[in-house]
Order: structure tokens, then sequence, then C-alpha cells
């Protein structure tokens, strides 16, 4: 440690600025979004609009919600495959209930039913993760498909036509701010704003990096680990409702056979944003550029003539270069300092 | 002042009927640094967790800085100053240096946000306290052990610590690393602080202890100041045996050269070494953490590869590209990292024993007939002495059985060239005497062996040649009965 960076550091500090930038994921990402978006914009000058800008943020709204929460679950150290059916679960079920209550009431109380459903099955989650330590993967994998078999068999079967949904969720999908943006981008903000302060400046934001990065160690300086999962969940299970809600309001139909089946797009989203797999590592805004990556390219290629399926090609090809090079950038420091 | 820190009073601890303490009575004064010495399994873990609070004691009376405590909380105890540095640091590798520390500090003063700025003065003044000058904002992950343990001190007293007990606390450190610690200790002592080491590394314990407290089956047989200790007889307190490590004089050194490489040179790791090993003879090679020992060992058995040189095998030009090479060659080699590399935990002791030698064990179809494996393994289980039936697996076993496994499967393999790097970490001393004994029972057979080792007692008594390695180069030979342990430590660590 009493070694190198004495003299040369003037010199160097430019080119080692640049070369830990190219080593950080976001910078990659944030170069992949400007490269594509140059290209169509090229190929098509429609591209270049501010009604794009805003439909491509709304487009990234329901897997940018999501994606927070799976975010939070992939940093505990393991993957959330019970996401979307936690969010159509509560979407769905509050949607009924707030019909059968009061069909009238505010957006807002669609919310807050949805949400303390979503709380309800985080807490499940939690349950089975803490208290029976069985894997988060295995976990959510089974809890997925108990939640929709539950909600099929109980709650309902039928979707829930746009002439039936109540108004306050038809008004909610036409509220604009800013001349066009959807208030529901606003939304996506906030709590990726919420979530980015309570992961990074509460004792307990940091523990949940503690809890993925050394688990035994974090019990040693204090940490309650139960009481820690259980938060996680619990938090993750809110924000996979309010996703619901977005969705089923902005499409303006409860369709209990949708969004399930969807959820390894949002963790692929997510893995691009530079979360690690094995937990410890990852937030908000590389999972936010992840999003938006996979949204221009799944939504916007079309624009310039390229098929949905050479879409997904792409897709699968920047994935797999971008989830590359991070390893690689991980072995070279790993040898540097070996 | 010699007021005691912490008083244990006739302590006494069972598991399920099992007493693992049997009225342990101990007192730590302010400043004092003690070593508590005992095998494995003889109750000195159980000693430390009852002090930190992780157990609770049945019988006894503990006191920590006079106050008395007939049962005690992990909390109480850090609340009293005890802090414990585990073998594995319990450090957060995803997070900075930093942040490991200031963690911490956050978790003890209560706090419900996390303030950044805070962490790295909490971070920066602990580390001067120790004089250490370490980069912050790296990840623990990418930083050398020895740092890692650095990191994990300096969070231990970043709140006023009183004690400060340390597991192992040398056993990934080289000779270097070590002598900085021991400075760092000295320091710790000398602002108020008292140390308690758990360790079986004897000679270290000599050179920082003030008072070593020998334990065995949960029983105090020896509790002297280092001064009054006799340095010969630790091992006897420890195993309840005479362990006398004679030092090695091969039996039968004859001419005939075994092996013998020319001009070694690997890339960044090490240049143009050449040695020869004899008939009978051990051949050690030693030198702090990145001299080139380690990457030696491994370009020998094809692990990484030689950009140039010669190896000779009997006379015979060889060519070890890879580690199928080796084998073919008639080289094993056992590896630093026991757990990772050398011995399959999740394998039976049988499959693990016969692992090298599986090609010989095919049948026409070139299927293993499962009961053709009972007769090797068997035959090399008794050989060895290695306890536990052959279905067990390998992760049951303690750490001096594993290397036993270990060697025993290689053994099997009937090798000229044996590289063992580093073969006794992690082991107690009498496995240790015991794996000795069987590397000097292989050289006299006629194995080449090559030790890498960075454990001068072990260099000593176990090798009749010592080459030291500086910077990737051999910047010193000599037999080993012309050296003593000042001279060679010397040598390892002069700086050229």
């Amino acid at each position: 440690m009493e070694n190198s960076n004495g003299k040369s550091l003037s010199k160097g500090k430019f080119l080692q600025t640049i070369n830990h930038l190219l080593a950080q994921n976001e910078t990659i990402l944030v170069l992949s979004i400007v490269v594509l978006s140059l290209l169509i914009g090229i190929i098509n000058n429609a591209f270049f609009t501010v009604h794009t800008l805003y439909e491509t943020l709304l487009a990234t709204v329901v897997w940018g919600v999501v994606g927070i929460g799976v975010t939070l679950v992939m940093i505990n150290g393991g993957v959330d495959l019970s996401c979307m059916s936690i969010a159509m679960f509560s979407a769905y079920s509050a949607t009924k209930i707030m019909l059968a209550i009061n069909p009238d009431a505010p957006i807002i109380v669609l919310f807050l039913i949805a949400g303390a459903i979503g709380a309800g099955l985080g807490f499940v989650n939690a349950l089975f993760i803490s208290i029976f330590k069985i894997p988060i993967f295995i976990v959510t994998l089974a809890m997925g498909v108990v939640y929709k078999a539950i909600m099929l068999e109980f709650i309902g079967n039928i979707y829930i036509t746009p002439a039936q949904m109540p108004q306050s969720a038809l008004d909610f999908s036409r509220t604009y701010v800013f001349g066009g943006l959807h208030i529901s981008v606003l939304i996506m903000f906030a709590l990726l704003i919420l979530t980015h302060i309570i992961m990074r400046y509460t004792v307990l934001g940091r523990g949940i990096y503690a809890l993925g990065g050394a688990p035994e160690s974090a019990q040693r300086i204090g940490y309650n680990l139960r009481r820690l999962k259980f938060s996680l969940y619990i938090y993750a299970g809110i924000i996979y409702a309010i996703a619901g809600v977005i969705y089923v309001s902005n499409s303006r139909l409860a369709d209990p056979y949708d969004m399930i089946g969807t959820e390894l797009t949002v963790i692929a989203a997510v893995v691009l944003g530079g979360v690690s797999l094995t937990g410890g590592k990852g937030n908000v805004w590389g999972l936010l550029l992840g999003v938006l990556l996979s949204v221009i390219i799944r939504n916007n290629l079309i624009l310039i003539g390229i098929s949905s399926d050479w879409a997904n090609f792409v897709f699968g090809a920047i994935f797999v270069l971008a989830v590359g090079l991070q390893a690689y950038n991980k072995s070279r420091t790993k040898q540097e300092t070996a | 002042m010699s007021e005691n820190v912490i008083e244990l009073r006739d302590i006494c601890k069972s598991f399920y009927g099992v007493q693992v303490l049997k009225n342990i009575n101990l007192d730590l004064k302010v400043g004092e640094s003690l070593c508590i010495a005992g095998e494995n399994g003889s109750g000195k873990s159980t000693m430390i967790k009852i002090i930190s609070g992780a157990y609770t004691y049945d019988y006894g009376m503990l006191k920590i800085n006079g106050r008395e405590y007939p049962s005690i909380t992990p909390d109480q105890s850090i609340s009293e100053g005890v802090q414990v540095i585990y073998q594995d640091f319990s450090l957060f590798p995803n997070m900075t240096v930093a942040e490991n520390i200031g963690l911490s500090f956050h978790m003890l003063e209560n706090k419900r946000t996390y303030n950044r700025k805070k962490s790295r003065e909490v971070a920066k003044a602990s580390l001067a306290r120790i004089g250490v000058d370490l980069d912050l904002d790296k990840l623990v992950e990418d930083i050398p052990v020895s740092q890692k343990q650095i990191v994990a001190i300096a969070r231990a007293i970043m709140q006023d610590a009183k004690v400060i007990i340390m597991d192992e606390p040398t056993t990934a450190l080289t000779q270097k690393e070590i002598n900085r610690l021991f400075e760092i200790i000295n320091k710790l002592k000398a602002s108020g602080v008292s140390i308690i080491f758990v360790s079986h590394k004897l000679d270290e314990m000599f050179e920082i202890s003030d008072r070593i407290y020998v334990i065995r089956n949960g029983k105090e047989v020896a509790n002297y100041p280092v001064s009054q200790f006799e340095r010969g007889k630790l091992s006897y307190y420890m195993t309840g045996k005479e362990i006398f490590e004679e030092p090695f004089t091969p039996d039968t050194l004859s001419e005939e050269t075994i092996f013998e490489v020319k001009n070694l040179t690997c890339a960044d790791f090490f240049q143009d070494v050449s040695f020869s090993i004899n008939k009978g003879e051990i051949l050690c090679v030693t030198g702090r953490l990145g001299s080139g020992r380690t990457e030696l060992a491994k370009a020998l058995f094809g692990v990484i590869p030689l950009s140039t040189g010669t190896l000779y095998l009997k006379g015979n030009q060889i060519e070890v590209r890879n580690v199928p090479e080796a084998i073919k060659n008639n080289i094993a080699y056992i590896p630093d990292d026991r757990l990772a590399e050398g011995i399959f935990l999740e394998a039976s002791i049988k499959n693990n024993l016969v692992s090298v030698i599986l090609d010989q064990l095919k049948g026409r179809l070139g299927l293993i007939n499962e009961r053709d494996k009972e007769a090797p393994a068997q035959e090399w289980r008794e050989k060895l002495a290695i306890q536990g039936k052959l279905e067990d697996l390998g992760k049951s076993l303690s750490g001096g059985n594993q290397q036993r496994v270990v060697l025993a499967k290689w053994l099997a393999s009937t090798p000229d060239l044996f590289v063992l790097n580093c073969p006794t970490v992690g082991v107690d001393v009498k496995s240790k005497a015991e794996i000795h004994g069987l590397i000097r029972e292989m050289a006299n057979q006629g194995i080449a062996i090559l030790l890498i080792s960075d454990d001068i007692g072990e260099i000593l008594n176990n090798s009749n040649r010592v080459l030291v390695m500086n910077e990737g180069r051999i910047s010193f030979e000599a037999d080993t009965k012309d050296l003593d342990y000042d001279s060679l430590s010397a040598k390892i660590t002069e700086i050229i």
C-alpha cells in the first residue's frame, strides 16, 4: 500500500479516469443507448422528438418499477420469479375489491389496496425465505405459481373490460404532465429516487448490501437478518403491486392472465443493469438504463424496419456482450491486485 | 496498572452432557497479550465464545472490566469493549474499505441514516491509530488477505476496544506481513488494549505473547509468562505426548539426480530458476508472498505455463504444458488451498483416494467397477492412518485428516516428484508432526520432494537444502544444517 500512486498521479489521472469510466457498467449502457438512438434517429428522423422520448419513457415504466423490487431481491442474492404474479395478483384483486366496495373511489385507494395485498404476499415470501431458509429462487418459483393459482381459483379468471374499469383508473391512464409526459413516469422516478435514498443513505439499505455480501458478517456487526429480509420482501411486494396497478390502469384492462410469464424480461434488464446475480452489488440507476436499453431495442428498432425477431436477436447479443464485459472487467481487476 | 480486564473463575461448560470446559481460570491484564494454545477440539474456541457472549456458561464466574456477568450477550460483550476478529475476518467483500469500518460504527451508534463522510472519517482515524494507510475506496474483495486483516483490526479498535481476540491471525500471512502485524499489535498494547490470540503456530506465539495459556481436553495444563515457558515443552502440553522433531537428514542421499530444472522463466512471476533434487532429498523453496514461490510450484505442475526452460526427470527431458502432462510424467502436487483445490469435500474418502488412479481402475469398456475401488482405497487409508470410514465425506474430516487424504491420493499414483505447496497450513500440531513424518518417509523412499513453505520452523526441521526466492529469482541457497531461525528469516525478508 505504500507503493505506486506517488509521482505519475496528475499525468495518469486523466487516462485512469477514462479507464475507470470504461470499466463501469453504466458507461457501457449509456454508450449503447446513445449509439443505438443515433442509428435509429439517422435512419428515421421521426425518432428525435420529445414525443418519442415520452413514449419510450412510458414504455419503461412497468418494467422499471417491477425492476426496482427485482433489483433489491437480487442485491440480497436471489432471483425473484414471483414478481409478476404479485403485481398481477395485487392489481387484479384490488380492482375487484374497489369495484365491489366503491367504484368511484380515487386512484390512490386502488394503489393502497394493491399495496397492502402486495405487502402481504411479500411477507409470505419472506416467511419461507427467512424462517424456513429455502433458497430465494425456489421460494419465488413456487410462490409465483401458487399466487397465480389462488387468484384464478378464488378471486377471478375473467378480465375486467375497459367499460367496467373504475373511472379513476381510466382518468389516471389519461393524465399527462409537461405537455405529454405520462404521470406514471413521474411515479417511476419517485420510486427510483426513494429506493436510491433508502439503499444509499440509510443503515437499513446498507444492510441489504451487507446481507448480499456476507450474511454472517452482517449478523456479527449487529444486523437482525430476519428483520432485514422481511423489510426487503414486503417493500418489494408493495413495489410490484404499484407496478401492477399502473399496468392495468394504463391498459384500461385487468386481465388475470396478463403479465405473468414475462418475469425473465425484467430479470434480464436488471442483470443488464449491472446488478450482480450473486448479490451485494448494483443499484437502481443501472436498472433504469438496462430497462431503457431493452425498451429501445424491442420497441424502436421496428422504426427502422428491423423485425421483432431480429430485435430479440440484437437484445440477446447486447445482453451477452454487456454481461461478458462485466465479467471480463472483474477478472481484470482481480488479476491486477493479485 | 495491573488490574484485570477479563477474569474467568471456575468456568464450566457442557454440550449434550459432554463437558468441554472444566474449571477454567484466567486473568487478562490491561495491555497484556495472551496466547491461548491448544489442539483442535481442546476447548479454546469455546473459551473465546464464552467471553464474546456467543455461548452461556454453566457454572463459574465471568468478570469484564470489573463487572460481573452471570450471563452475557454478544451485545453486552461488545459494549464492554471485547472484539473478536474471526479467521474469516467477517468483512463485506462487496463494500469499500471505508464502508466496512464505517458501517460497524453506524450500527454501534444505533444510527438509522448512513453518512458516507462519517464512515470515511472513522475509517481514516482508525487506520491512523494503527499507523497504516490504505486506499479507502477499494473494494475489500480486491485487496490482499493481509490488508483485509488490517481492515478487520481497524474495525475492531474503532470503538474504544479494550480486548481484541484474534483467531489464528497469522495463518494466511507471509513472514513480512506477520512482522507488520506484530508492530500493529505492539502499538495497540502500548495504548492499553489487551490481546488474546488463538493459535497453534508455535514460533510466532513466543515472539508476540506475554503469556501462554495451554488448554487440553477442556482443562488448563499450563499458564506461564513467555520468559518462564520452555519452548520445547509447548507441544507436549498441547498434545500430552512428547513430540520431537529431529531435523531432517536424508537417509539414503545418493548422487543420483531425480529432478532437475534449468533456466525456468515464467513471464511475470519468476526468471532463470535452476535447481536439482537428488534421490532422498527434501528441497525447500521459500520466500515472501509474491516472490514467485507459489507460481514456481504451480508451473511445475502445469497449472501456469512456462515461458522458457527445460525440465529433466530421471535424466529424461520432459514437457509440462498442462496438468494432464504433469500427471503423466509422475508429478504430484499438493495445493496450498486444500479446501478449494485439494480435496473433494462432497465426495467420500474412498472416491477421494482413488481419484488420481481412476485410469488404472478402468475395465475393458472404460467403465469402473465400484468394487475395484475398495482395495486401493482401503490400502491407502490404512497406510496413512486416515480416520473415518471409507464412505465418510471429505468435509467431515479434520484439517489433518483431509491433508492425509490429499497426500494419499497422490501417493497411490507412485509419483517421482512431489511438489508440496504449504502442506501444513491450518493443521494442528499433532497432525503437522505426522504429515512431516510422511514427507520424510516419502523422501527416504526415493521420491524427490519439493517443499514450498513460509513456516521457518517447518523448513529448518524438514528439508536438507533451502532455496530462497526474491522478486522471482533465487537469491540464496544453503544446506539447512548451516542455517538457524534468525539467519533464514533475515534472508527471506531481505530487500534486494
